[in-house]
């Protein structure tokens, strides 16, 4: 792409799409050297994803040097749980996000294509899906599957593909009618050819930069779902259930409310930040590749 | 640019223009109370004078005082309907009259003989007769809710379990009207006291029988059993209505939201201390807390993880050191249905499952009673408030042994007996399975942890996952399907009496036993014999035995005996315990609320 | 396109919908064996007993096709099953938690939008510039930000510290008995609307005084939704034709921004404003809990943990229904406000 200087040259310019790329990169260190950074106890090699806890008591409690970053709910390491938590976040974005975007250009460009009765199909299909209030269907899917991070993913799969098939059809639909596919399919083009060579890579872009943006939305579905009691087992590394397990923790007792601060707030603000990270990164490709957008 | 800003100024002032005209009442409100106090947090507001609101987390099942077998449902019941006797304030053993004036025991007929007091009205407006109590406890024993109540009263009338099986005239015959007295024959002297405290309970309530046939309940008569035997739940007129002689009567239940009752006028004592009792249902502890801490709730339900939060707060009532009469255990079942079962693995002994039969083996079942970390769960689950109990008969029954023999927290002798299970097999392949508890419930689940972390420590091919599911819908059709492997319970006694411990943990038709396949005809005997005894230093030796049978099958594992806590605002006043009191916030009939 | 046809053959078109919402809610239900299902499906310990007679009582053996057809037949009936977390009818509990989530959709969704547009243009008019990262971060943050955090910290400042100034629940407990007395009459069990129904003072500022903190927390939550939209398609507005031509005209950049980038702007805002409305069912679930503000989303998620499949079928029916039905007034009034978009045309 003779775009892609100009490109990286918009997007480092730009500071905020700039920290979006530092954020970003900073957790795909953490999730490389996981082990390194919180090196997992000779006990629990067998399941590095579990949390070393130390006790059972409910009460967390503060950074000390055991801890660095205290204890929450059922004395599990924070440090541990955030740092391998990184990890269970990236592989439930960019999973979900991968399915889905193949999904939806699958779909979504049959539809767009081929138009009249596989259009009306397809595009009914997601009015089904889209019907639906998405936590309400994810909450049922996992309910009826049990509860575990490979079901949080297909739950949250089956709630975010047909939005992506809509869009790719919408942008499909607009290519299309473009002079260049025109002349294409005059050449007498077969339909796959036309999709994959022309329709396909120019509809494209407003769908990669929507998957860029909605990673940290997955996450934070997922982190919902955990709260809600329906995400990983209990003492899996996972960001949202750390985070629900300072739900009862919030508020300290009376005299000192912000005693447990460090339960409260460390989860909540690796989720933040990745959240943070990928919406600014998604913007910023928004406001570049937006073709609506005139490139002042 | 300026309008902009001006733009926004409009909006920040009709917010806050808002923001004061609801903050107005607000303030006037509680604007009297004040001063901070120096320790202990701000001062608690007087609120809702004549009001009681309580802030608990469990939603009645039934208000059909036959059905009802569940504490939320039973905790109403109390205050709406009566009994024939209760216990006398604290004391276990002791009675006082309720819609009984008087009773008389009979040794040479084995009848107990009550005498109905006189000029109590029901709340629709009925008149107490003899006939009411002959027709509520018939009728609880003609409906015999499966998972019901009923169990207790059939045991003592007619040595039996359930309806099925006896007729209509057996049932007739143990409760007659005579005058104006009510005569209950029993089928044994020995159980001449548990009667009386069975009567106390909620399923001895009297109601209104012209009230209740007008509403198409139970007719009376023998044709109409069919009807109503077992009825389908939720179908009884009872079930959501209410017509007692209670100093409360039903005003509103809000599903899930809350439950109101409200001064019944013309009660037979004195009226009520309270115009309104309100439960309501708030799942959230923050939340609960608040309230308490704000006056908006004068009792809330506080879980043992959350004492150090507020056990500061110089403005409540705390009491402490309540000597429940409750225990908390985990059962391995030891005929586990293998169809369709999703918590065995394979199903088979491979490493990755268990076979149905797993828990027959006794050493199995002695390796995972030592591998339980007593002294840790009382310390970090309970915060030290709580004892393990070497068996069901717990600590304030009558047949409780101290020094009975008890398992101990002993990871070698847990290593022995696994090695010993199953030939050496369970050792050398390991096991997986799933544990189950309560979901909402993180005591038991911490003591599940504890467990399986343990096992794991032991051997790292023995794998237990932890998992919650919701009481009645999930567990409770799996328990009773055969379906449970392990799984956390716990148990509240009806009657202060060890013999309602010792059923249903060791009898073959017990609430527990029953569903993990312990017990046998023989052991049933024993039981029988130790309740039937009226020797009461030979009927202590009997249940000491049981203790030691229950010791040497190791059967399940004690987790702990809880010591009790309640918490209101410093506004209530009167509260005694008495464990069996359903509703945790005790006995409010006898309660106060005022500003000073 | 007339009107009264496009409405005609768009209601024609939710029954494809709607039958494909069913089939696919039942089919979640088929993944469990049918002994499974009927633990599910029994409402006492009796009929627990004998599993067998249970599946043969309702057909739980039977093809695929056959339980479908039975159980959309009880549909059509309004037979929605049982819901056995608040013991009444599926139907029952919807009618009555409705009002309450429908109070808190009428007071959040305006503010919503309103903060969400003003938000939005305000950074689109500065892009990048100070003021547009600001917002754009304050709203990222908002909806990052777990709502039980804010939730129970909004409780605590402004119930706990704040000496009960903004209390959870719907209603004081002295106002709640007086509105389920006579003369009080709950016409809508919406209790803004009733207090002014009744013309009662006292009522309407209890029931906003309970609403504040929820209202404030779902809006927190949801606004970086349509503050990124109003953002996006200001840009897009700004960079038309018809702009520049305003702009070269030399009219102030305030009178552009206001008068004509806005108005075109808006179309694509007020699309998803009916969807905002029928997704608030989503956020609900935890501010309902924390705020005891209890309404048909607590109810789901209540359902939903208790694995009471009929209850969350029943739900997850009415509320495709629900989200349909809006986004076909929406549509409607779509056509209103934007004369130059046909009916019959769709909004994607």
């Amino acid at each position: 792409m003779t775009d892609w200087k100009f490109t990286a040259r918009q997007l480092v310019r730009n500071p905020l799409s700039l920290l979006g790329i530092i954020i970003i990169v900073i957790f795909v260190f953490i999730a490389i050297f996981a082990p390194l950074i919180a090196p997992t106890p000779e006990s629990h090699q067998q399941r590095p994803y579990m949390i070393p806890r130390d006790g059972y008591r409910a009460q967390p409690e503060p950074p000390s040097e055991d801890h660095i970053f205290g204890t929450t709910q059922g004395q599990y390491d924070i440090f541990y749980g955030v740092i391998w938590g990184t990890r269970s976040a990236f592989r439930v974005g960019l999973v979900v996000i991968g399915i889905v975007v193949v999904i939806g250009i699958l779909l979504g460009s049959l539809a767009g294509y081929f138009g009249g009765i596989v259009d009306e199909i397809i595009m009914r299909i997601t009015d089904v899906f889209l019907a639906f209030p998405a936590l309400i269907l994810a909450m049922a899917i996992v309910a009826a599957l049990g509860p575990s991070l490979n079901t949080v993913i297909i739950a949250l799969t089956v709630v975010s593909w047909p939005s992506y098939a809509r869009l790719i059809r919408g942008d499909i639909l607009q290519v299309r009618e473009e002079d260049y596919i025109e002349a294409s399919r005059g050449l007498g083009a077969s339909s796959a050819r036309v999709i994959l060579r022309h329709a396909l890579p120019n509809a494209i872009y407003p769908t990669l930069i929507m998957a860029s943006l909605d990673i940290g939305a997955v996450v934070l579905s997922a982190a919902a779902l955990s709260f809600l009691g329906l995400g990983a087992p209990e003492g899996y590394a996972d960001w949202g259930q750390l985070t629900s397990f300072a739900r009862n923790w919030i508020v300290g007792p009376p005299g000192d409310p912000l005693k447990y601060w460090y339960a409260v707030t460390i989860p909540g603000l690796f989720i933040l930040f990745f959240v943070l990270g990928w919406n600014l990164l998604g913007d910023a490709f928004r406001d570049i590749f937006d073709p609506r957008l005139a490139r002042r | 640019m300026s309008k902009r800003l001006s733009k926004l100024g409009w909006i920040v002032i009709i917010a806050l223009l808002t923001l004061a005209l609801v903050a107005f009442p607000a303030c006037t409100q509680t604007g009297e109370e004040e001063e901070e106090e120096e320790n202990g947090g701000p001062a608690i507001p007087y609120k809702n004078d004549g009001i009681f609101v309580q802030m608990t987390i469990g939603e009645p099942e039934t208000l059909d005082p036959a059905a009802s077998y569940d504490n939320a449902s039973g905790e109403q019941i109390d205050l709406v309907y009566e009994t024939l006797v209760d216990y006398d304030r604290g004391a276990a053993g002791d009675f006082v009259g309720q819609l009984a004036t008087d009773w008389v025991w009979n040794a040479a007929d084995l009848t107990w003989t009550f005498t109905i007091r006189q000029g109590v009205k029901f709340h629709e407006g009925g008149d107490l007769s003899p006939e009411d109590v002959e027709y509520s406890f018939e009728r609880a024993m003609i409906y015999d809710r499966l998972g019901g109540p009923t169990w207790m009263l059939f045991e003592p009338l007619l040595l039996a379990g359930e309806y099925a099986g006896l007729t209509f005239a057996d049932v007739d015959a143990t409760v007659e009207v005579d005058g104006n007295n009510v005569v209950f024959t029993l089928a044994d002297a020995g159980y001449t006291l548990i009667w009386l405290q069975t009567i106390c309970g909620g399923w001895g309530s009297i109601v209104d029988k012209e009230w209740c046939i007008a509403n198409g309940e139970w007719d009376g008569t023998e044709a109409d059993i069919p009807n109503h035997y077992q009825q389908e739940d939720g179908t009884t007129y009872l079930w959501t209505h209410m017509n007692g002689t209670g100093p409360w009567k039903l005003n509103q239940w809000e599903h899930g939201v809350q439950f109101k009752l409200e001064r019944f006028d013309d009660y037979w004592r004195e009226p009520a201390p309270f115009d309104f009792v309100i439960s309501q249902l708030v799942e959230e502890w923050t939340t609960r807390k608040q309230a308490l801490l704000a006056g908006d709730a004068d009792f809330v339900l506080v879980d043992k993880m959350y004492i150090p939060e507020i056990e500061g707060v110089a403005d409540l009532l705390k009491i402490k050191d309540l000597g429940e009469l409750a225990v908390t255990s985990m059962f391995m079942n030891q005929d586990i249905e293998t169809e369709d079962n999703d918590y065995i693995g394979t199903g088979q002994l491979d490493g990755n499952g268990i076979p149905g039969d797993f828990f027959s083996d006794p050493d199995v079942r002695k390796g995972f009673l030592y591998a339980f970390d007593y002294e840790t769960a009382i310390r970090d689950i309970m915060l030290d408030e709580g004892i393990t109990p070497p068996s069901p008969i717990v600590e304030g029954l009558l047949g409780y042994n101290p020094d009975a023999s008890r398992y101990t927290y002993d990871l070698a002798k847990a290593e022995e007996h696994l090695k010993a299970a199953w030939g050496g097999q369970v050792w050398e392949k390991g096991f997986k399975f799933t544990a189950i508890y309560n979901s909402g419930n993180d005591m038991r689940k911490a003591a599940m942890e504890i467990l399986a972390e343990n096992l794991f420590e032991i051997n790292n091919k023995f794998q237990v996952a932890v998992v919650g599911l919701p009481w009645g819908t999930g567990m409770v059709p799996l328990l009773r399907s055969y379906r449970l492997v392990l799984y956390a319970c716990g148990w509240g006694g009806d009657y202060p009496h060890a013999h309602n411990f010792v059923a249903p943990f060791m009898s073959t038709y017990g609430t527990f036993s029953k569903f993990m396949s312990y017990g046998s005809a023989e052991l049933d005997a024993t039981i029988e014999a130790a309740l039937l005894e009226l020797d009461p230093e030979e009927q202590l030796d009997k249940y000491y035995e049981l203790q030691q049978i229950w010791y040497d099958d190791a059967p399940a594992i004690m987790c702990w005996q809880p010591t009790g806590r309640r918490w209101f605002t410093k506004y209530i006043h009167g509260f005694f315990f008495n464990p069996m009191i359903p509703g945790d916030a005790g006995p409010l009939y006898y309660m106060s609320k005022s500003a000073s | 396109m007339e009107l009264r046809s496009y409405i005609i053959r768009r209601l024609l078109l939710l029954i494809p919908v709607l039958l494909g919402v069913t089939l696919f809610i039942f089919g979640i239900t088929m993944m469990f064996s049918p002994t499974q299902r009927a633990m599910l499906y029994v409402r006492d310990a009796k009929q627990l007993a004998d599993l067998p007679a249970v599946i043969e009582r309702y057909g739980l053996d039977q093809p695929f096709v056959v339980q479908y057809g039975t159980w959309l037949g009880q549909v059509f009936t309004g037979n929605l099953g049982y819901s056995k977390v608040v013991s009444q009818p599926v139907s029952d509990a919807i009618i009555q938690f409705l009002p309450a989530t429908l109070e808190l959709a009428i007071f959040a969704t305006p503010l919503i939008i309103l903060l969400g547009i003003l938000l939005g243009t305000t950074a689109a008019a500065h892009k990048d510039r100070p003021l547009d990262h600001g917002t754009r971060v304050a709203a990222i943050l908002g909806w990052s930000l777990p709502t039980f955090w804010l939730g129970l910290m909004l409780l605590m400042i402004f119930y706990g510290f704040l000496r009960g100034f903004l209390p959870p629940g719907r209603l004081s407990v002295q106002i709640d008995l007086l509105v389920n007395a006579a003369p009080f009459i709950r016409y809508t069990h919406i209790n803004t609307i009733d207090a002014i129904l009744n013309l009662d003072g006292p009522v309407f500022l209890d029931a906003l005084r309970h609403l504040v903190l929820p209202v404030v927390t779902l809006s927190v939550v949801n606004v970086a939704f349509i503050m990124r939209l109003m953002r996006s398609s200001m840009l897009e507005s700004l960079g038309k034709g018809y702009i520049l031509t305003a702009r070269a005209k030399g009219l102030a950049e305030r009178v552009v921004v206001n008068k004509h980038a806005r108005r075109n702007a808006l179309i694509p805002v007020i699309t998803v404003s009916g969807y905002v409305f029928a997704a608030l069912a989503n956020g609900v679930v935890i501010t309902e809990t924390i705020f005891n503000f209890k309404g048909i989303g607590w109810w789901a998620w209540q359902s939903a943990i208790n694995l009471d499949i009929s209850s969350v079928l029943g739900f997850a029916l009415f509320n495709a229904v629900l989200f349909v039905l809006v986004n076909l007034v929406v549509d409607v009034l779509y056509t209103r406000v934007d004369p130059r978009v046909r009916l019959g045309q769709g909004v994607q």
